[in-house]
């Protein structure tokens, strides 16, 4: 009886999705500091390597090697803080923030431009300037839960 | 009403027969589960009993509306009363609960009821 009953019932059934976008609400702009970090550390390490004699095959090799795992990682990361950057903007920042962050457009996508440049170039100053809007980011993301998290860094 | 103990009711369990009595008489919905977020205590396509009245605590698994989406309901688990009444809902698939920075915390006014079994 009731296996009819629970047929009856279940043809209109109304959907409770399960799917995979918990709202737990972890937000930290600590992962795009990290990854802002990474890029700026890359740049500086890019800029700092020094190029062999052309003579030296071995060492050509290693320098190459080298010279690749770091722009690789420098592109990687510059992505990343982007994806983070992105995430905190898109999804955490609401249009009730922007009344008391008028500029909150305007330095997330000043910051979104700079991940890109990271990315492009290789400038120790446009990676400053990165992570220097990550933490501009920090400070408008604390202040909006209305705590104090002081800023620091790994490196 | 939020209560702050932690609910042993981590199982969904069958329903009996007194929840299907209550089924019957109307005190409960059937809602009909799509995703692999709540596994492995609720699978795709179980189908779950809602208790609209009653308390709602910590561990509680429960059917709310989207934050975002209009006229979509989901079922997740009570993880956290914030300080502000506020709950925070995750899903049990520990594979899923990382890719969890897509909306905050929901109103206790957003939440339909609580999923007191399973039909099969």
């Amino acid at each position: 009886m009731f296996e009819k009953l629970k047929e009856k019932f279940v043809g209109e059934m109304e959907i409770a999705e399960a799917h995979c976008d918990a709202p737990c609400g972890i937000y930290d702009p600590a992962s795009a500091r990290i990854a802002a970090e990474a890029a700026l550390a890359m740049t500086k390490k890019i800029l700092d390597l020094k190029a062999p004699d052309g003579s030296d095959a071995q060492a050509s090799a290693a320098y190459n090697n080298t010279l690749t795992r770091y722009i690789v990682v420098k592109e990687q990361q510059a992505h990343e803080a982007k994806e983070h950057i992105l995430v905190l903007w898109t999804d955490y920042f609401k249009p009730v923030h922007l009344e008391k962050y008028p500029n909150l457009h305007e330095t997330f996508w000043k910051a979104a431009k700079l991940c890109s440049a990271v990315k492009v170039e290789v400038s120790l100053e446009h990676a400053t300037e990165l992570l220097d809007a990550v933490k501009e980011i920090h400070g408008m993301f604390w202040a909006s839960k209305d705590r104090d998290v002081a800023w620091y860094t790994a490196g | 009403m939020i209560t702050h103990r932690f609910s042993m009711n981590s199982i969904i369990k069958k329903a009996g027969t007194k929840e299907l009595a209550l089924y019957v008489l109307g005190r409960r919905t059937a809602f009909r589960v799509e995703g692999d977020s709540m596994l492995p205590t609720l699978r795709e396509r179980d189908k779950v009993l809602v208790a609209r009245k009653g308390n709602i605590g910590i561990g509680d698994v429960v059917l709310a509306e989207h934050p975002y989406k209009i006229s979509v309901k989901i079922v997740k688990r009570v993880s956290a009363v914030e300080d502000d009444g506020r709950l925070t809902l995750s899903g049990d698939n520990a594979s899923t609960s990382t890719d969890s920075r897509t909306f905050g915390t929901v109103s206790l006014e957003s939440v339909i009821g609580k999923v007191t079994s399973k039909l099969k």
